[in-house]
Parts: structure tokens; sequence; C-alpha cells
């Protein structure tokens, strides 16, 4: 039923109801009022009737004889005699006379007014003491039964007119109102759209685009299908507003828009997610998949647009995510699809589809990285110590600190997870702090023990910027009262060459400690020889990438060959790396190398194990023997 | 303001016959209805729809956006 014929008739049963109800209540009123006006009237009369007698005279008698001549058709008078309890002879009866009587008789001389119904009968009295006597004269009048239709013949008409005129004006109302509604209707349904949509392109919105993308998976779940899920980038945008302006800009838009529906042909959903982001849902089948949406969607977006006589050549970057593959709700979907684009347009390809691997922001890495932060800070970390042996002194002369992670649920995380976590989290301030503190600390121990051993610990590029890095060394060294000389600070070529003017100073400042340097995993980044002559560093360490082939590969060898020389006419001594067989000891030993580092001398160890060999190995402390080498490899894991 | 017309011939017709009537009882022949005030009602009830009907136009249905003319 239409909206403006459900209001009329509402508003006539209203008016209808309020006339009915106000009819109703007019009617009562009426006749408690009539009530009110004969009970009076039956009063006065009898107030006249007293009025009539002489005191001086009989009083009995007086009324016996007055009575009867004011007795009509409707007024009835009967003499009670209060003290004897009775109707007396000269009044007149009714029905209701012998019931008032008895009435009167209890309640005593006095004035009283009241009404009974016998059978259909409505009787009216009013009974009054007669002055200075224990006579009652009750005045009853029998109600005309007429009542109703007399109230009704004195109101029906103007309770009819105003019924007619009520319901014209409901009729009124009810259309007005009907069109407020209509318009406030409108109204919402206008707010809604603009709510949902981008007003420019007219396609849904990012809001509008997650719940049709949750609808869409509710859907695909039942019927167990997959979805595609991409997010298009058109990335000239920016420089189109900048340069031709904006209208242009809303041109192109607009332009994508209908290339992208032309492409689906209403087989998916388009969406502007956003800036120069579009959406594009499709349901995967035998025909259509990533790899041939993917292909369309490129094809249909970049060729060339022609824009207020410009032709404009449009790159496009795809990032694609597909349920239940890769999601399991709309967010998290939408979610990947952005990290996927992000890969894309990272690795600057024109599209990528979700991997899990590219994912530096999911719940897992999130999870871990609360686990990483806890773990710091209620010290749960370990750190294992990896021997380095002096070639030239046939003994262990120092350690690498080696930060470990055992993750109470997931076990044995690899360092290069967590401290790559640590390094774009921040948290790599608080995890060096941690290791310099444990390693400085145990070095001491071995110190007193006699060990006199180097500890080794490893800088990150961010620790470059902490300008209070070499004061807390400072006073960490001085505390467990530990020779400058024995921390060797370990710092990556990439690290120092992040910000070299500020690694310059901070280097020169440890130097200034007495602390060793060393350049770590040197040849696999990209630092200037001329620049790394200029850093006060003690040490280089050839990156293991080198050393643990150079058995077998030549190139390699050379490579390790020409470092050792290098580093030595610089004044360096040289660490190497992945030594794991005995081949690349004896040729690094050849060469020259000072330190080796590796497997085949010993696997990181906790420093309850590290101590146990120290001793059992008497490294640094005593003449040294031949069989150091061998006492460390035989301790080795 | 020209007054836009909203109603049909047959609308004006109703409303013709309705204001008549409701002019006859309120204002001509005083015997059916005694109570004056009631008269009164009427007689300007019927004299606004016989306005409507001249003019061919209803303001109620102007703002109610009804146009039974178009129809």
């Amino acid at each position: 039923m239409p909206l403006r014929l459900k209001l009329i008739l509402s508003f006539i049963t209203i008016s209808l109801m309020v006339v009915s109800i106000f009819s109703v209540v007019a009617y009562i009123s009426a006749r408690e009022y009539t009530q009110h006006v004969e009970q009076v009237r039956l009063h006065k009369s009898n107030e006249h009737l007293f009025a009539m007698l002489d005191t001086s005279l009989p009083l009995l008698a007086q009324l016996q004889n007055i009575v009867p001549h004011h007795e009509n058709r409707d007024n009835v008078f009967s003499i009670i005699d209060i003290s004897q309890k009775k109707i007396l002879p000269g009044g007149g009866f009714n029905l209701g006379t012998h019931l008032l009587a008895d009435l009167l008789i209890q309640s005593g001389n006095k004035t009283q007014q009241g009404s009974f119904t016998i059978g259909k009968q409505e009787y009216l009295w009013s009974a009054d003491p007669v002055p200075d006597s224990q006579y009652i004269i009750a005045n009853t009048y029998l109600r005309d039964s007429s009542d109703i239709s007399t109230f009704f013949s004195y109101v029906g008409t103007p309770l009819s007119t105003t019924l007619f005129i009520s319901i014209w004006i409901s009729v009124w109302a009810a259309l007005l109102l009907a069109r407020l509604f209509r318009q406030i209707s409108e109204k919402n349904t206008q707010l809604e759209y603009q709510a949902s949509h981008d007003l420019l392109t007219r396609l849904p919105n990012r809001g509008a685009i997650g719940r049709s993308v949750q609808q869409e998976m509710e859907s695909a779940k039942a019927c167990n299908e997959a979805l595609i899920f991409c997010l298009v980038d058109i990335d000239a945008l920016k420089e189109i507003n900048d340069s031709l302006g904006h209208k242009s800009g809303d041109i192109l838009l607009d332009q994508v828009t209908q290339r992208l529906k032309r492409t689906l042909q209403g087989s998916g959903h388009i969406g502007r997610f956003g800036g120069n982001k579009f959406s594009v849902m499709i349901k995967r089948s035998e025909t259509v998949n990533a790899e041939n949406i993917r292909h369309k969607l490129l094809e249909s977006v970049e060729p060339i647009y022609e824009i207020n006589g410009h032709s404009l050549y449009v790159h496009a970057t795809l990032g694609i995510a597909i349920f239940p593959e890769h999601a399991n709700n709309a967010q998290e979907l939408i979610q990947k699809t952005e990290t996927a684009l992000h890969t894309a347009k990272k690795l600057a390809i024109d599209s990528s589809v979700y991997d899990v691997s590219q994912d530096n922001n999911s719940a897992e890495r999130l999870r871990l990285t609360h686990d990483l932060r806890n773990a710091i800070h209620n010290e749960e970390l370990q750190l294992h110590y990896q021997p380095q042996f002096d070639v030239r002194r046939h003994e262990i002369g120092s350690v690498e600190a080696l930060a470990r992670w055992i993750h109470p649920q997931q076990g044995f995380i690899p360092p290069d997870t967590f401290i790559e976590i640590a390094e774009q989290t921040g948290l790599i301030q608080s995890l060096t702090d941690w290791v310099l503190r444990t390693a400085i600390k145990q070095c001491a121990e071995w110190h007193d023990m006699g060990k006199y051993l180097t500890v080794s610990v490893n800088l990150s590029a961010r620790n470059l910027h902490d300008e209070t890095l070499s004061s807390q060394i400072s006073n960490l060294l001085h505390y467990w009262n530990v020779s400058p000389e024995k921390l060797c600070l370990e710092i990556t070529e990439t690290a120092m060459m992040t910000n070299p003017a500020h690694a310059k100073k901070l280097l020169k400042e440890l130097d200034d400690l007495g602390v060793r340097l060393s350049i770590d995993d040197f040849g696999t980044g990209y630092s200037s020889l001329g620049y790394l002559k200029q850093l006060p560093v003690d040490e280089l360490k050839i990156d293991k990438s080198f050393v643990l082939n150079m058995a077998k590969d030549e190139s390699d060898a050379s490579i390790v060959r020409a470092t050792v020389s290098l580093a030595h006419d610089l004044g360096l001594e040289v660490v190497a790396e992945g030594v794991e067989d005995q081949m690349s000891q004896d040729e690094l030993s050849r060469m020259g190398c000072e330190y080796i580092q590796g497997y085949h001398i010993a696997r990181p160890m906790p420093h309850d194990e590290l101590t146990a060999m120290l001793i059992s190995t008497k490294v640094k402390n005593n003449t040294q023997t031949d069989e150091t080498l061998a006492g460390v490899q035989a301790n080795r894991l | 303001m020209a007054i836009k017309r909203n109603l049909h011939h047959i609308d004006i017709a109703i409303r013709t016959l309705i204001g008549i009537t409701l002019i006859y009882f309120g204002f001509v022949d005083t015997s059916y209805i005694s109570n004056e005030m009631t008269r009164w009602l009427l007689g300007i009830f019927g004299i606004v729809n016989l306005l409507a009907a001249a003019l061919r136009s209803c303001p109620i249905y102007a703002l109610a956006g009804i146009n039974t003319y178009q129809k």
C-alpha cells in the first residue's frame, strides 16, 4: 500500500476515534450535568413545599394536605417518619419508594441526593428533612429514558460536521506528511548515495567497496568460489593534476572508469578506492584468473588518453589478492591487495599478486614484533658466542657475540628474521643496548677467570645515529673494568654508507675511546675504498660468501687474497668468516689472514659452554700449545 | 505569480458539488443545522472548495506535490 494511502487511512481512523471518544465523554458529561440540575430542582421543590408550612399547626396534617397538590407525572413526594421508621400515608409512591425509605431511615435525618435504577428506569431523588420535625420529604423523579436520543438530536449535527471537517483536515495533513516523508526519504537516499559513492566517477567508494567485498566473500564462501580483488593505481594522476590542472585529472579518472567498465562488461565490481586507486573485484572462473585479469586491466587502462588536446600515456600498477587463498575477511583481503600493490611499486613492476613473504605488516609479523619487544624488555634473549681463532698465536683471540631468540611458542627464530624486525621497528636500539651490557659483563667474567678475550658486538645502521652510544659504551667498560681494546664493534659497509658523515663522526668518538672497530661483511656493500681509508677502523671482516667457496672457486679465492692484501696495505687486520673446511683454513693462513671464524672452528655457543671450552683449551692466558686449535675443534658443536 | 492548475476536471466537478452543498447547508437553508458555528464551519469549507474549483488549483495539492490535472 502506498505511503500516502496508508497515511490517509490512518488519519481518518484517528479522526473517527477522536470524534467517537469525544461523543462518549460529551454524553457522559451532559448526563451528569442534567442529573445535577434535576436534583437541584427537586431540592428546591422540597424547600418550596416547606415554605408553605405553618409551624403553629400540626406538621403531619399540613404535609398530608399539601403534598398531593404538588405531585405531577414526573415528581413523587413521599413522607417518611425517621423516628417510627416508616412511610407515612398522604405521600406518593412509585417502584423505588420503599427502597429509598430504607436508605433514608438508615442514614438519618439529613439532606441527601442520589439516584437508583429499577429495571430499565432510572430515578433521581432529593430527600430533605422537614424543619423541626422527624419527617423527611423524599422527592423522586423518573428520568426520561429518551435522554440519549435527545442528547444526540442536539449534538449529532455538530458532531457529524466536526467529524466531516476533521476527516477533511486529516486528509490534508496526510497528504502533506506523505510529501514530507517522501522528501526526507529522497534526501536520505541521496545522502546514502553520496556517503557510499565517489561523486566524480559515480563508483562505490572505499567504505562501500569494503561492504561489497564482504558480501561477495560470503556468497563466494557459500558457493565454494574464489574472488580476485585488484587495486589499480594510476601513476600519472598527480603529474597530470599538477601540470594540466585538476579538471584534466578528473577527465582522466572518468575515462579510466569507462575503460574499466568496458573491460569488465558488468562481470565484476568496480570502485574508486581513493585518490588514484580503483578497485576491481571479480569471481575467479575457468576463463577468469589473476593472470588474465591482470593483462586485461593493464591493456585497457594503459593506452593513450586524449585529454583537452593532450595525448597522455598513463602507467598503471596492479596489486592483486585472492579470496580464499590470501584472506578470510574483506578488511584482510583489501589490506593484502594494498601490500601487493605496494610491493609492485617498490619493485617497479606493473603488477604483483600478494605474497606472504613480501608482507612486512602481516598479523604474524606484528605478533612477533610485540613478542620481541617483550623478550628484549624481560631479557629473554640469549647471547651466544662464536670463537675467532687467532691464526698467528694459535689461540682463541676473540669471540663474536650473537643474539639468539628461542620463542616460547614458535621455538628458534632465525636471527635474520628478528634482527630485521628490530631494525624496522626501532627495537634495534634496545637490542644493541642489551647485547652490549651482556657481552661486556661476560667479557669481564672471562677476564676475571684469566681468559683475556676480545668480544665483538655488531652495530646496525640505526645505532650509528645514537648520539649517546659512545658514552654508554664508555660507562659500561668503566663499570665492568674492561679495557676498551677488548671490545670490538662490527659495523657493516652498508651501515657506514647510509650516512657517511655521521658514521665517520661516531667512529671517531669510539676510536677515541680505544675500542676496536671492524668493517663487517666486507665485499658485499658498495663502499668506496677512498672513504674507507679515512675511517679509524682496526680490522676488516671478509664476508663469508667469498670464504665459503674459496676452496672450490678460484675467483672467490682471488677476491679473498686481494682483500687480505688490501687490508694489510691499509694497516688493517683481517678476519675471515664462514670457514667450514680445513683447506680454506690452510689457504687463509697462507694468505696471512689474522683471524678465522666459522663452523670449522666452532659454532656459536652459550657462554657456559664456551667457558668450559676455554678452560679445557687453555686460551690466551698461558703458553700456547699446538693442540689449541685441535682442542677447539674437538669442542665445536 | 500565476496559479498553476493542478486539478483535473473531475476533481473540479466534485469540489464544486461539495462546495455548493456545504454553502447550501451553511448559509442558505439553515433549518437543517441549528448550531450557528457548525453552519459557519461548513459554509467556509464550502467556499474553500468552490474557490479551489474556480482557480482549478488546490494549495494543499501544490504543497503535497499532487497534480490530478496531469494524470
